[in-house]
């Protein structure tokens, strides 16, 4: 690496690395707030779109954008029968059932993934969305790939708020997070929203995982770790705001960054793992419902 | 002649046994576990596969108390494994002949999972369900993270992890050509005293103390349950049961890594007991275990040999083809019998109990 890391450099780095955290955050929120599943297969379904995508643009040599556009579609199917299937058979099951449910997709995916790919890395080669080098901005210098991608996410991010801000059926996916059995007797199809939001969360974790891909010029086994560092960025947002899945990924790519620089060398290790982890302990410790999530009131 | 069992006695109503046939069954069961080795003609494979599944039943006793009778999730199960495993891989390391002494070091290793699940334990005072799941997913990335720092290799040996020593039981050095043997009778015997006790634990005041809690813990508290202590009690018996099967597992072993205590660790504990049956304490927990556990080995057995024929290549994928079928292993579970094998065993037994004359 031949950047030169200054304080900005990191924090611009962290940013960048901070959208796909905020993209897998999103679906993560999306599919929470909608169908109260908690997910741990997010990360898996970023995994997924990512090596989708190095299929159809490697593999089978598309166009990038085409290439996308394929592995979205596929992805959105992996969603909408993942919820048809699976989930929808779960409802009203303890947390802890459809919480492991999850967690035997994250085996599965995996499991399929190694099958057809391997574990290896796979090198996208000519075939990234953004060409190669950077952009020089003062001091700060940023790869082409980087900023793509925190274009991308910041692209995706607006084009939701207008989603759900000016949409029929962004509108009715609000009100079934806010009160399904109102949303119920309002006419809503409140199972099409909970279908919709998987495949809607899948298409974004394609879409996080193409970035993700396009940053490290490849596709690696390692990517599910998302799954798991997902959690800081929305438990720090909020478990049920989409803002704050933003927000929390973004801060989540931060501090990572900045523990990578500053504290890694102090204490060894892969400090930077753990330490948004510890973040987050500290603030489900102090604010268990984060910055902007909405506070459950407990009755008897 | 009765035509059934009817107590008359209210000593016979609380009794820890209370049919006959359990009573045989349980000889029979004893006996089993003792002739074992004779079945299996000594093969150090099959001893060692029932080691395995007496260590991983216990550990599955400890989530099974926590999670399945007191209702608090855990995602953090292996690190307190790895706590025991580790406490008794440096005591055999560092402090000699007492060290090795597995009737020595093993309660150490408890008592230091005590100590540590006491301190685990607090966030569940204040956060619960998901969110207290996230905190003990928090404390098994944190020891995972201290066991293979680099820095500390000199104690804890970073990714190499460490080497435990030959043990002792009593004073007396395992004789290295009945190792399995020795082995297996130690674990079989205390995993069975443990499951005695985690039985009699889940039918006393605690255990109905720790239900109360997992129903509704508002509820509990108001009857008048002490939420503090029996929430940490929870975590300490289950800390205490996970170190001890790290501990005797790494004597076993021989050796500790930090791969050994992952997440998917934990991951398949939690799998273990809800195949098996949640707050199914001692039966929920040993299907659970036989099935994870040997789901595995049966498929390397059976499937190995058959993707062999078809390709010498196809051997390759056969980890992930394990994870896939386990994957789906435990979605069918879920959807189909989400209270376990044990209910599942209920319900086969509750149609042969008047068969074939239903009516």
């Amino acid at each position: 690496m031949s950047y030169l890391y200054s304080f900005l450099q990191i924090i611009v780095q962290g940013i960048s690395v901070g959208g796909v955290y905020a993209l897998v955050a999103l679906g993560f929120v999306l599919i929470y707030k909608a169908t109260k599943v908690i997910n741990f297969a997010q990360g898996h379904l970023l995994l997924l779109g990512a090596y989708l995508y190095f299929f159809f643009a490697v593999e089978l040599s598309l166009n990038p954008l085409l290439a996308i556009a394929a592995s979205s579609i596929v992805a959105a199917c992996v969603g909408f029968s993942i919820e048809r299937f699976l989930l929808r058979k779960m409802l009203g099951e303890p947390l802890l059932s459809v919480m492991m449910l999850t967690l035997a997709l994250t085996y599965i995916i995996r499991g399929i993934v190694q099958i057809f790919w391997g574990g290896q890395y796979l090198a996208l080669g000519d075939k990234s969305v953004f060409p190669s080098g950077a952009i020089t901005i003062g001091s700060v210098k940023l790869g082409y790939a980087y900023a793509g991608g925190l274009l991308t996410s910041l692209a995706v991010v607006g084009l939701f708020t207008i989603f759900f801000l000016k949409t029929r059926t962004g509108v009715a996916m609000r009100a079934v997070a806010n009160d399904q059995r109102a949303a119920f007797a309002v006419g809503i199809n409140v199972f099409r929203i909970f279908a919709l939001s998987w495949a809607i969360s899948s298409v974004v974790a394609v879409l996080g995982g193409v970035v993700f891909a396009n940053i490290f010029g490849g596709v690696n086994i390692n990517f599910e770790s998302v799954g798991i560092k997902v959690f800081p960025a929305v438990i720090i947002g909020g478990l049920d705001s989409l803002p704050g899945a933003v927000v929390g990924g973004f801060l989540l790519g931060i501090l990572e960054s900045v523990a990578k620089l500053y504290l890694n060398p102090i204490l060894g290790g892969n400090f930077h793992e753990v330490f948004p982890l510890l973040v987050m302990l500290a603030v489900l410790l102090v604010k268990p419902y984060g910055l902007f999530g909405t506070e459950e009131i407990e009755r008897l | 002649m009765p035509a059934g069992v009817f107590k008359t006695r209210y000593e016979d109503e609380i009794s820890f046994m209370k049919y006959p046939i359990h009573k045989i069954c349980l000889a029979i069961l004893i006996l089993f576990l003792i002739t074992y080795p004779l079945f299996v003609s000594n093969n150090p494979y099959y001893v060692g596969f029932a080691v395995k599944i007496a260590v991983f039943f216990m550990a599955a006793i400890g989530l099974n108390m926590l999670t399945g009778l007191a209702g608090q999730i855990s995602l953090g199960h292996a690190a307190f494994l790895a706590i025991g495993a580790y406490t008794v891989a440096y005591l055999s390391n560092n402090i000699g002949i007492i060290g090795s002494e597995m009737v020595i070091a093993l309660p150490i290793a408890g008592l230091i999972a005590l100590i540590t699940g006491l301190i685990i334990g607090i966030p569940s005072l204040r956060v619960k369900r998901l969110y207290l799941a996230l905190t003990t997913l928090v404390f098994q990335c944190a020891v995972l993270y201290v066991i293979s720092n680099p820095k500390w290799e000199r104690v804890l040996g970073g990714g190499w992890g460490l080497s435990v020593s030959e043990p002792a039981i009593f004073g007396i050095k395992v004789p290295s050509e009945f190792r399995d043997l020795v082995f297996y009778y130690f674990t079989v015997t205390l995993a069975f005293a443990l499951a005695i006790l985690a039985s009699n634990i889940s039918r006393s005041m605690i255990g109905r103390a720790w239900k109360a809690i997992r129903d509704r813990d508002i509820a509990a508290e108001v009857l008048g349950i002490n939420l503090f202590k029996y929430k940490l009690l929870a975590f300490m018996v289950s800390a205490f049961y996970a170190a001890i099967a790290g501990g005797i597992w790494a004597y076993y072993q021989g050796h500790v890594s930090p791969e050994d205590f992952d997440l998917l660790l934990s991951i398949d504990f939690v799998a273990i007991i809800l195949i098996g049956g949640l707050g199914r304490i001692v039966w929920g927990s040993l299907l659970g275990t036989f099935i994870v556990v040997s789901v595995p080995e049966i498929i390397s057995i059976w499937v190995l040999p058959i993707l062999q024929e078809i390709n010498p290549v196809y051997a390759g994928i056969l980890p992930p083809v394990k994870e896939v079928i386990f994957g789906i292993l435990i979605a069918a579970f879920l959807l189909y019998e989400s209270k376990g094998l044990v209910e599942l065993l209920r319900k086969i037994k509750e149609y042969f109990r008047l068969w074939p004359f239903q009516y």
